[in-house]
């Protein structure tokens, strides 16, 4: 078949269709009529001719119904080849409208680039999170057993050993209980430097639950867990490799954790890390029958659903049975509730799924903000197109051919844009990899660009292409060719896409101005944090872990004083300012919460209040954090085991607590693990120890003197005056004299800290920033190109009125009122949906909403000034109209 | 009326060849079968109208309204390149399977 030249094929009017039906039906009759004519010429009379032509064809009907049936057919793929045919022609026609217009198509893929490409990001993240099933067999009957969040908190609660104990001898819906907790060792006694790994001490029956089996070796037995045992430890293909360099005689070998030899009896296979980043694994004990529910530490607990059980089965059984503890056991579990979830769920808390969901429908924001400028940008474009429009339309294209080549045009930008999308996803999710700390990304978290997150892009770009291409296509096809043709002159003002433009300018400004307040806040915050005044230099600050772990320091008495050895060495190596032990440091999340009781107050009375975050201290670490003693005294040696026990309370507890009164010697009850209550006399008052906190409660906290408390892992603080991490060999050296097996880990300095801490923070407020600067600057190229059009627009007229005398300011006024008016519409929504935003994203901001108002009216001055220089840059071509000029243009 | 798988695909490739020379009817079609076939062979009107319109659906001939030397209107048939590839693989298909019948047949019968 000849091509016809593009432009006929693209203007054609209908082509011609033959009637299927018809057709057989000629076709029979001409037959007839050849046979009648044929007998007649052979003598017969005509009619008779007529009657055994007829008969001779046979059964018509049947025959005609035979052909209709593949004529019909045909006509059928007729009709299809022609409508794919016009596709290909709308496609070719569109191919070239889009490079016709090159930097109009620039900017459109490169905002549909942008807009997919960044909610692509964020959906690669929840993705990552939130869909991830745990990689073992039929992982979605493996549950998640906690308690419900208590009145006033805000996670879930964890059970205590008595309380695994207790729920474990009674359910019935689990193969069994299972638990671990989280735990850490130092490995030395295999040739190796002592270093301290990551590890679980896991049920038995944990790993049987999962469905994972050894590499090598076996798994734990009952038995490793009774005391009488000789001690047993599983570990990572990863730890045999880069410790052991897979030495094949692995199982059997023995090494000292914490000074105990134990033997290794399995290797667990390769990407086994369970549960999120760990190397090491030992039998937990769980059998003290003296422990009861609400005592012991704490445990995380799971189980696997048994065959024909089903999840809600196992959400009834453990309400039943924690209510009944709940009435058992009341002093610890008056208000518990069983919280019972799919294992995953347990790692990504509700707070970092609302914030995780919110910042998706803020890059779907973005992308709207994009599509919006695209559907502007054809709108504006669809202007200079009136005649080619109507010429099509008065040729006889229908309204559905019209829409349907504007679709396309759509289609061909959104293409190229979605690819280049799904490329910034990936480069994307490249820079978060780096930026994510691996150490506590759970194992099964996948960040990348997979096939459910292509599909997703998929289906943006499809919802991208309809959304931006349905109103240009819908105001193209509603054009009257008559009036465009006959009156050339008014050509321009036919299209009436003035009041569309205008609603997605303030849909715009209302979008951009919601993230921007949130990205204000991030960013705000971020920068509060890092440029806060300590009162300490954290760069200046030295921070290692020291363990004293395993039988030789069992003694507590012995403990503290290797601690007070480590002390004096350290403050006397040369460099070291001030030196302290902390259990935590000041900003990181490693506090212990504590229920706390005051003199008089009745513990069933008090159960719902917030516990209090504690620390253990030496003499000097509040001198070593430069923090003063308000009121009475720092811990001192003479704060023995034997004393009665102190602490130290920080002033927003003291206030909070005790008002205006004076705290010091006042008495303050704290339960311990075990359940009970041990009383403190308070002999000081600090200020707070860590960042201010929007939730108040946070910096109100309970200082304790290690020289009372029991612990064997501590964090040392040193105030250096040089390079703090060049006296890290002296710190090791100084442990090393006293024990070599100890290990001195984590070495860092504070800021490294405070870094590591806020990473996933700094992280998320990055990503917002971003979010909302890009929409900022998608809103301002949208905005410039809508005033700019609609000057365009108006130029002929503007000429007139110049030439009539009109002021040129008032002119200015002209074009620009209805664009102040949008605006305004915008920014007035936009404040709206800041304050829905900012609500969410304060959840996750470490500063509280004190700052909404400030950051919210600073982002107006700056959307205020964007949109300002969007909107006078094309204003000035108003008066750089001349009028002489632009009436002749017509 | 012995329509048989045989006799169908036989009489497609006789139409094939006929469309061959040149556009022809339907009528033409019969006609000149039953003529070259020395009378033989008189294709039926209730196969033959059946047989033109699938040969069409299957691409392997196309059809065009004209003008007979008598000035009526007709459905000329034309044979495409695609019908003609085929009437030529098939024909030669044909022949050497009827001479492998006429052979069979020609052998004494044991």
């Amino acid at each position: 078949m000849t091509r016809r030249p593009l432009f006929r094929r693209s203007f054609r009017v209908t082509d011609f269709q033959p009637d299927p039906d018809r057709d057989v039906e000629e076709e029979i009759a001409f037959h007839i009529a050849q046979k009648k004519e044929e007998l007649v010429a052979r003598g017969l009379d005509p009619e008779e001719a007529e009657r055994r032509a007829r008969e001779q064809f046979g059964d018509a009907g049947r025959i005609g119904r035979e052909c209709y049936d593949a004529s019909r057919t045909r006509a059928r793929r007729r009709v299809r080849t022609l409508y794919l045919q016009d596709f290909r022609d709308d496609l070719r026609f569109g191919l070239r409208t889009v490079f016709r217009r090159p930097l109009v198509t620039l900017v459109a893929v490169t905002t549909i680039a942008v807009g997919i490409g960044i909610t692509g990001v964020m959906f690669s993240i929840i993705n990552g999170t939130m869909f991830q099933t745990l990689p073992f067999p039929e992982s979605d009957r493996l549950l998640d057993v906690e308690f419900a969040v208590p009145e006033g908190g805000t996670e879930p609660r964890v059970l205590q050993l008595g309380d695994y104990c207790w729920l474990q001898e009674r359910q019935s819906v689990f193969e069994d209980l299972e638990a671990f907790d989280w735990a850490s060792w130092a490995v030395s006694g295999d040739g190796g430097n002592a270093a301290v790994y990551q590890g679980a001490i896991v049920s038995t029956g944990a790993f049987a639950a999962l469905r994972v089996t050894p590499a090598r070796g076996r798994l734990f037995t009952p038995e490793d867990s009774l005391p009488e045992t000789p001690p047993v430890m599983l570990i990572s293909d990863r730890f045999w490799h880069t410790r052991y360099e897979g030495d094949p005689a692995i199982v059997g070998r023995t090494v000292r954790l914490d000074g105990t030899a134990r033997t290794i009896v399995g290797v667990m296979p390769p990407d086994f890390v369970f549960p999120v980043n760990q190397d090491l694994w030992l039998p937990l004990t769980p059998r003290d029958p003296a422990l009861l529910p609400g005592q012991g530490g704490t445990v995380e607990s799971f189980g696997r659903l048994k065959e024909g059980t089903t999840f809600e089965a196992a959400r009834a059984e453990f309400d039943g049975l924690v209510e009944r503890m709940a009435r058992e056991y009341p002093q610890r579990h008056a208000d518990t509730r069983a919280l019972i979830r799919p294992y995953e769920r347990e790692y990504v808390g509700e707070e970092v799924r609302t914030v995780l969901i919110a910042m998706l429908i803020a890059t779907l924001a973005v992308l709207l903000v994009a599509c919006v400028n695209v559907a502007n940008l054809q709108l504006a474009a669809a202007l200079g197109r009136v005649r080619e429009i109507s010429i099509r339309t008065a040729l006889g294209a229908g309204r559905g051919r019209i829409m349907r080549q504007f679709l396309v045009e759509s289609f061909l930008l959104t293409a190229p844009g979605a690819a280049l999308g799904l490329l910034i996803a990936q480069v994307g999710m490249y820079g978060f990899n780096l930026a994510m700390p691996t150490e506590e990304t759970p194992f099964w978290f996948h960040f990348g660009v997979d096939m459910r997150v292509t599909a997703y892009i998929a289906f943006l770009a499809l919802f991208t292409a309809l959304l931006s291409g349905i109103l240009p296509a819908i105001r193209a096809a509603g054009l009257d060719s008559r009036d465009t043709l006959r009156e050339e002159s008014r050509s321009t003002t036919t299209f009436r896409s003035g009041r569309t433009t205008g609603r997605l300018v303030s849909v715009e400004v209302a979008l951009s101005f919601a993230l921007l307040v949130v990205a204000g806040l991030c960013g705000y915050s971020m920068l509060y944090l890092f440029s806060h005044d300590w009162g300490f230099e954290p760069r200046k600050m030295l921070a290692a872990d020291i363990d004293l772990d395993g039988p030789a320091y069992d003694d507590p008495t012995g403990r503290y004083r290797i601690w007070e050895e480590i002390l004096a060495g350290v403050a006397a190596l040369p460099g070291a300012e001030e030196v302290g032990l902390t259990s935590s440091l000041p900003f990181d999340d490693e506090w212990e919460d504590l229920p706390y009781l005051l003199e008089g107050e009745d513990p069933a009375e008090v159960r719902n209040r917030r516990p209090v975050m504690t620390t253990v201290i030496t003499p000097g670490t509040l001198t070593t954090f430069s923090r003063a003693i308000l009121q009475g005294r720092d811990f001192s040696d003479t704060d023995g085991f034997q004393d009665p026990p102190v602490a130290i309370v920080t002033q927003n507890f003291a206030r909070r607590n005790f008002g205006d009164a004076s705290v010091l010697d006042r008495r303050i009850g704290l339960l311990d693990v075990h359940g009970v209550w041990r009383w403190y006399t308070i002999v000081g008052v600090v200020p707070e120890l860590g960042v201010p906190r929007k939730d108040p409660v946070l910096s109100e906290n309970v200082l304790l003197p290690l020289s009372q408390n029991r612990y064997r892992g501590l964090t040392i603080a040193v105030r250096v005056s040089g390079d703090p991490l060049a006296l890290t060999p002296g710190v090791r050296s100084v442990v090393a004299a006293i024990d070599p097996d100890l290990p001195v880990f984590n070495v860092r300095t504070v800021r490294d800290q405070l870094e590591e801490t806020l990473s996933v923070f700094t992280l998320l407020s990055t990503l917002f920033t971003l979010f909302g600067i890009t929409a900022l600057l998608l809103a301002m190229v949208g905005l410039y190109g809508v005033v700019a059009f609609s000057v365009g627009r108006r130029r002929q007229e503007i000429g007139i009125r110049m030439a009539l005398g009109a002021a040129r300011l008032d002119l200015v006024r002209l074009v620009s009122r209805p664009v102040a008016v949008q605006v305004g519409v915008g920014l007035l929504a936009g404040a709206v949906l800041a304050l829905l935003f900012s609500r969410v994203i304060t959840a996750i901001l470490i500063i509280g909403r004190d700052y909404a108002l400030p950051v919210s009216l600073a982002t107006f001055g700056l959307l205020l000034l964007s949109v300002l220089l969007a909107v006078v840059l094309p204003l000035r071509r108003v008066l750089q109209i001349d009028p002489a000029v632009s009436l002749r243009t017509n | 009326m012995g329509r048989s798988q045989f006799y169908v695909g036989t009489l497609e490739l006789m139409v094939l060849h006929a469309v061959k020379g040149g556009p022809m009817h339907g009528y033409a079609i019969g006609q000149w079968i039953a003529e070259k076939s020395g009378g033989v062979l008189e294709a039926e009107e209730g196969a033959l109208y059946p047989a033109l319109h699938r040969l069409e659906n299957r691409g392997l001939v196309r059809s065009e309204w004209g003008t007979t030397e008598s000035g009526r209107q007709a459905k000329f048939y034309l044979i495409t390149a695609r019908g003609a590839r085929h009437l030529a693989t098939e024909s030669a298909r044909w022949r050497e399977h009827s001479a492998a019948v006429a052979a069979v047949l020609a052998s004494p019968g044991d």
